[in-house]
């Protein structure tokens, strides 16, 4: 009996450890894939603002603030897109998700980053509009923070920024909100196309 | 052989979190020496007579938007040494330091001496 009980007891511990240790690697396997998620989204939008495409007459880049302090949208041109080759335009802006299920509707509170992108052939078809009809993407889940500041000269900045050049240095600062202290701030030169650290 | 196992599996799990929460204040000083580093050489080089110094970060820009996002507990340093291989070049390395503890990183660029 005492033989038993003591099986019972092995076994009962090394069943505990082994649950634990699968909901660590779970959670750490989820934990994982998020941050390299949103360090893949920082990395596209860092190249695509070196690949900034200014074509001189009118601005390639329009960058505003919006009612929520911290979410800003950004638009512009570049010769980096996701999906096209070529020149695009491209959008990113922070918004409230709406199109989450009734089960998730807990996670659907926390807003994500949307992008956008689509391609005119032709140089005065590329307005930078933002009524435009392209559909805007979750690009990423969770995101509060979109936050830039632009610089003419790299001493003063400037939250929004439609002037017809392209301003010299560019300061992101992307956030995750619920239930994740992931924040990273960089600056970005654009003109520096090649990707290379 | 239990408690060997047992060992085993702890260690790489906690190899593997250590990776994963470490990840992206690599990430954050990597991206912070490209910037160190395309600044410095787009500004066309510096004094190599003088001593070496940690900045800031939230020197960037030179202003002090960086405090509030607490970029401030890093800090770099950008040195020129010689490269032996080829004395027309010189090797100009950025070293980010993590304010937390002991992290860091270094990355260089090859530069043209210039006479």
């Amino acid at each position: 009996m005492l033989t038993l009980g003591l099986v019972a007891l092995v076994y009962a511990l090394v069943s505990t450890i082994l649950v634990q240790i699968s909901r660590y690697v779970a959670d750490g396997r989820k934990v994982a894939r998020e941050r390299y998620e949103f360090l893949n989204t920082v990395e596209i939008l860092r190249y695509q603002l070196r690949s900034l495409y200014y074509p001189g007459a009118t601005p390639g880049l329009m960058g505003a603030r919006t009612q929520t302090d911290g979410q800003d949208s950004l638009r512009f041109l570049t010769t980096n897109g996701r999906t096209h080759k070529g020149v695009v335009e491209a959008g990113y802006r922070v918004q409230p998700r709406t199109d989450r299920a009734e089960d998730d509707a807990h996670e659907g509170l926390a807003p994500a980053l949307f992008y956008r992108e689509f391609r005119f052939r032709r140089a005065e078809f590329r307005t930078l509009d933002p009524h435009s009809e392209a559909p805007w993407k979750v690009l990423l889940d969770n995101v509060d923070v979109f936050e830039i500041s632009y610089s003419a000269g790299g001493e003063t900045w400037q939250r929004e920024w439609e002037a017809p050049e392209s301003p010299r240095r560019i300061r992101l600062r992307l956030g995750r909100g619920v239930n994740s202290n992931d924040s990273i701030v960089f600056d970005v030169t654009p003109g520096i196309g090649a990707p290379r650290w | 052989m239990a408690a060997l196992g047992f060992g085993v599996i702890l260690h790489s799990l906690g190899r593997q979190m250590t990776l994963v929460s470490g990840s992206l204040d690599r990430h954050q000083m990597l991206m912070f020496a490209s910037e160190a580093l395309e600044s410095t050489m787009a500004g066309g080089g510096f004094e190599t007579e003088v001593e070496p110094q940690d900045v800031p970060v939230g020197a960037f820009g030179g202003d002090d938007e960086g405090e509030g996002a607490g970029v401030t507990q890093y800090f770099y340093r950008v040195e020129a040494g010689p490269v032996t291989a080829d004395p027309r070049v010189e090797q100009v390395l950025v070293t980010v330091k993590s304010g937390r503890g002991q992290t860091q990183l270094a990355a260089y660029r090859l530069k043209v001496r210039r006479e």
